[in-house]
């Protein structure tokens, strides 16, 4: 697999991640903010639920018919005269892209957010090439100069304090007449002072796709800072990266999905730039790029169509299962180990990246079923996390004492005289041990659960054996009810 | 109407006076109460860490167990939400499938089933004591408990006060909380802050797992809050066990 | 290459979807699509969700009630920069009645002021609709440092589905002719991307005001 994940330390990480203050501050911070910013948008549309719904159906439909959908689109990108290419894998976009790169001369190449490129590991790549890349989404290109990866699918520097990035800014962009770097605004001025000569002199702008619309043979891009933008109608070229799901059929698909999109993602009713482009500058426009590509990215994806997991498929990206995990909101992204963390990278990573490299990822869920709650396509995230474990199960991948514990259970569990006496005994023992004290310190065997915790006692004795015989056979009525 | 109990395991084995609060309200709201004698655990444990066969052997004993009343109980909104997915445990073509779909239609957490099936009005027991409500994710998000044993608490006179994460998982997640001790308990520290800034000492819920998870941990803290499930505080309290969140080891 | 990429991705995905006709049936019909009831208003009502909603979303919209005060106020929100308004050469703009004139030319980066048109604008989400072209240069809505785009009031419409209806009217034989670029523009440029600290001007324009312009 070319796909790179770092998600078998997930437990070291996550420590690691609990006992990082700044990052528990920032973190603190996103599970307030975004959270309550999204309620407050759903809350203003009575409809929003409906539009979900909606959502989610025209995601199938465009799935069960993909085929049709993207040769449509490839037409239509076609007839407005910009070029199509499809990669199979990794491997082939990344090949793709640096031939269309090195076809026009590039030296320098903005990047708009992608996550499609970062699952590609595109910049080290062309990097390793000789040619520049320049990250323009702010977070991004923070992440981009501490050479670190996004921790969040939207908000990819969520994880930093504005010191981090005062200290990145001083060591890349130099310190000439002691810039101010106190606050969040002197940063931010600073960042667009500097990324403006980029984007004025760049050679090829790539950008992801929110959507592709079959209709028109346009890429979509949805951003607040307007780095798209400048991405792709600077430079003479413009690329968009984007998986084959990202497919819509028709623009009014592309309005309803917009409307769940920001108030997901941000909570904001809309984002401040949506954008259509469709083909190259024509010849009577004073700007935009000359030559305009659409890569489309399988790289695993059909292989989840037809499958338990197609439903993964219908993902906007827009991140709100991440907002809501309340186990990403307290180790942060990185601790995943994969481009793609909380929910539904913990969906996606085991099939880009193979099962055993991840096996962490769907286990480390409550189920809680906060994220599927808030998924604006109402993807079942904790059944598909559940069909992983199902797997992994099946494959003997994980903790052996856990499997073993389980198997002993279940063996109890199937023979009720066995089981009852057991507990009762069990329970008692518990109880007497613990005396009027209530609860444990320590348990022989459960380390686990006592080293932050206590273990309440067991009140004693088992509720079902409690019971009288004659008044709670199985099958007889309880004769004593009134 | 005649109802099943389905006490679930961890009520039957660590806080077995729960259940005797469950037989008690079932029967004072009007109801004919079995309690099958060879039930033992749901399978929840099995199926949501992927061991789908051990799971599907404890759906068929729980489709035996609970045949033939009108109304199956449960005191866990985490045990009734598992009922309820028994019919995806034993699959679309499986030859008992659409009893499992019965029987998960007829399955109730207690607090909704009693203020829902039964319009039950507890007597007067809370004496204005205040309390906050933890909402345990499954009963939340997979039946909608919400209203409920709030309608419950409050009929009976306590005073109850929302924390701001009352709807945010705690960290227990059955065996997360010791696959992942120390993100659980990092979770449970975030409720456990949002429990006392509500201003109420005592913390109520519906799953016995979520209680003795956030008990457990409270007992570490400086200002152990105390814990109960939602049916102790609904019968006098001679018949109350002690609260959790009170040990002293 | 391309043609061996497109075949594969094509055929795994026809596979795929073989697979799934045999496991769920064949595809389900396409959704209907919902307009939420805030977005079906007519005028005046229209124009006062426009207004309230680009304004929520950190716009100034100012209604001037003919050409000569758009270009009365158009200058004067460039002197409040010391400039001129940089407005396109082919722009109807260019022939409003202005009392200084305007920098008809390209713009800049670094530029105070630009003005664009809006082909629409919806007010559902209190956006302006922009089609790039000669009259509608893409960089005036991002180079410069402020941004003030005209929207004719009787292109005010409700939903963005109102604009691909108008769009597919205009539709000639060979179907629906889409600009380059199409933008929606929705107040001025932000991030949060700093410890999630929203602030305005990231890449894009610090500022964004509309002016309204009564049309008959």
């Amino acid at each position: 697999m070319s796909f790179r994940v770092d998600s078998q330390d997930f437990i070291a990480r996550s420590s690691d991640a609990l006992e990082d203050a700044p990052l528990q501050s920032a973190l603190g911070k996103l599970r307030m903010g975004l959270s309550l910013r999204r309620r407050e948008a759903v809350a203003a549309l009575p409809e929003f639920e409906a539009l979900r719904d909606e959502a989610a159906a025209l995601r199938d439909y465009t799935l069960a018919t993909l085929d049709q959908q993207l040769e449509a689109f490839e037409a239509q990108v076609r007839a407005r005269g910009g070029e199509v290419h499809w990669a199979p894998d990794a491997e082939a976009a990344r090949r793709i892209i640096l031939e269309l790169c090195q076809r026009y001369g590039a030296k320098k190449v903005l990047k708009g957010k992608s996550m499609v490129t970062e699952e590609l590991e595109l910049n080290e790549h062309l990097e390793a090439q000789g040619i520049r890349c320049v990250e323009t989404d702010l977070g991004e290109y923070i992440v981009q100069l501490r050479r670190e990866r996004p921790s969040h699918i939207v908000a990819p520097a969520i994880h930093l304090r504005k010191e981090d990035v005062a200290e990145s800014f001083a060591e890349h962009h130099g310190d000439a007449g002691g810039r101010d770097r106190s606050t969040a605004e002197a940063l931010m001025a600073e960042a667009r002072a500097e990324l403006r000569a980029h984007f004025l002199s760049a050679d090829v702008g790539i950008t992801g796709a929110n959507f592709a619309i079959a209709e028109t043979g346009s890429t979509v891009i949805v951003t607040n800072e307007g780095n798209g933008d400048l991405t792709q109608s600077l430079p003479k070229v413009h690329i968009a990266v984007t998986g084959i799901e990202k497919v819509v059929p028709t623009l009014e698909d592309a309005s309803t999905l917009l409307r769940v999109l920001a108030r997901s993602a941000t909570g904001q009713e809309a984002s401040v730039y949506t954008t259509f482009s469709t083909g190259p500058r024509r010849p009577e426009d004073p700007d935009g790029p000359e030559a305009y590509h659409v890569v489309l990215v399988d790289n695993g994806r059909s292989a989840m169509l037809g499958t338990e997991f197609e439903a993964m498929l219908r993902c906007i990206r827009c991140g709100a299962c991440l907002n809501h995990c309340p186990v990403y909101g307290q180790v942060g992204g990185h601790a995943y180990g994969s481009v793609y963390p909380g929910p539904m990278g913990a969906v996606l990573t085991p099939q880009l990246a193979g099962l055993d490299q991840t096996v962490h990822l769907p286990t480390a869920s409550t189920f809680c079923g906060a994220c599927a709650a808030v998924c604006p396509v109402k993807i079942p995230l904790p059944t598909l996390l559940r069909q992983w474990r199902q797997r992994a199960h099946e494959a003997e991948l994980g903790g052996t004492k856990a499997r073993w514990l389980l198997a002993l259970w279940g063996f109890f569990a199937a023979r009720p005289r066995l089981y009852h006496a057991g507990l009762r005994l069990g329970t008692r023992v518990l109880a007497g041990l613990a005396g009027p004290r209530g609860s444990f310190r320590r348990l022989v065997g459960g380390q686990a659960w006592t080293a932050k915790r206590n273990f309440p006692a067991p009140e004693g004795g088992s509720f079902i054996a409690s019971l009288s015989q004659e008044t709670f056979s199985p099958t007889a009525e309880d004769r004593s009810a009134r | 109407m005649r109802v099943a109990l389905l006490v679930s395991c961890l009520v039957d084995g660590l806080r077995p006076s729960v259940g005797a609060a469950a037989l008690k309200l079932l029967r004072a709201a009007g109801c004919t109460v079995v309690v099958p004698r060879a039930q033992t655990c749901c399978g929840q444990p099995a199926w949501n860490s992927g061991d789908r066969a051990t799971a599907r052997t404890l759906a068929l004993r729980v489709l035996d167990q609970f045949a033939g009343v009108d109304a199956v109980v449960v005191p866990s909104g985490s045990c009734a939400g598992m009922v309820h997915q028994l019919p995806e445990v034993l699959g679309a073509s499986h030859p008992r499938r659409a009893e499992a779909e019965a029987l998960a239609a007829r399955c109730y957490e207690i607090t909704t089933f009693l203020v829902e099936q039964r319009d039950y009005h507890p007597g007067p027991l809370g004496q204005g004591q205040t309390l906050t409500y933890h909402d345990s994710c499954a009963g939340l998000r997979e039946l909608g408990v919400k209203t409920a044993p709030r309608i419950l608490l409050e009929r009976a006179g306590y005073i109850l006060v929302e924390m701001a994460q009352a709807e945010t998982c705690c960290g227990f997640g059955g065996t997360f909380c010791v696959k992942y001790p120390e993100i659980s308990v990092a979770m449970a520290d975030e409720k456990l802050a949002s429990a006392g800034q509500a201003g109420a000492s005592l913390v109520v819920g519906g799953d016995v797992g979520c209680l003795l998870h956030l008990a457990g941990r409270s007992e570490r803290s400086v200002a152990p809050l105390a814990f109960r499930h939602v049916l102790e505080l609904l019968v006098p309290e001679r018949e109350q066990p002690r609260a959790l969140g009170q040990g002293t080891p | 290459m391309t043609d061996s990429g497109r075949e594969a991705v094509l055929g795994a995905v026809r596979q795929a979807l073989a697979r799934r006709t045999a496991a769920v049936g064949p595809p389900p019909c396409p959704p209907s699509h919902l307009i939420p009831q805030r977005a079906q208003r007519q005028a005046p009502e229209l124009h006062a969700l426009f207004v309230q909603q680009a304004q929520a979303a950190g716009a100034t919209v100012v209604s001037v009630p003919d050409e000569a005060a758009l270009a009365q106020a158009l200058a004067a929100l460039a002197a409040e920069h010391g400039e001129v308004p940089v407005v396109a050469p082919a722009s109807p703009l260019a022939k409003l009645p202005w009392a200084t004139a305007p920098a008809l030319r390209a713009v800049q980066s670094g530029d105070a002021l630009a003005v664009s048109t809006a082909v629409a604008a919806i007010a559902e989400t209190g956006s302006v609709a922009l089609a790039s072209g000669p009259e509608n240069p893409v960089l005036s809505a991002f180079l410069p440092e402020h941004h003030a785009v005209v929207v004719p009031a009787s292109a005010v419409l409700g939903p963005s589905e109102d604009l691909w209806a108008l769009l597919r009217e205009q539709a000639g034989p060979e179907g629906l002719v889409f600009p380059r670029t199409l933008h929606w523009v929705t107040g001025p440029s932000r991030s949060g991307d700093i410890e999630m600290t929203m602030l305005f001007g990231a890449h894009g324009p610090l500022s964004l005001t509309l002016f309204l312009l009564e049309d008959g």
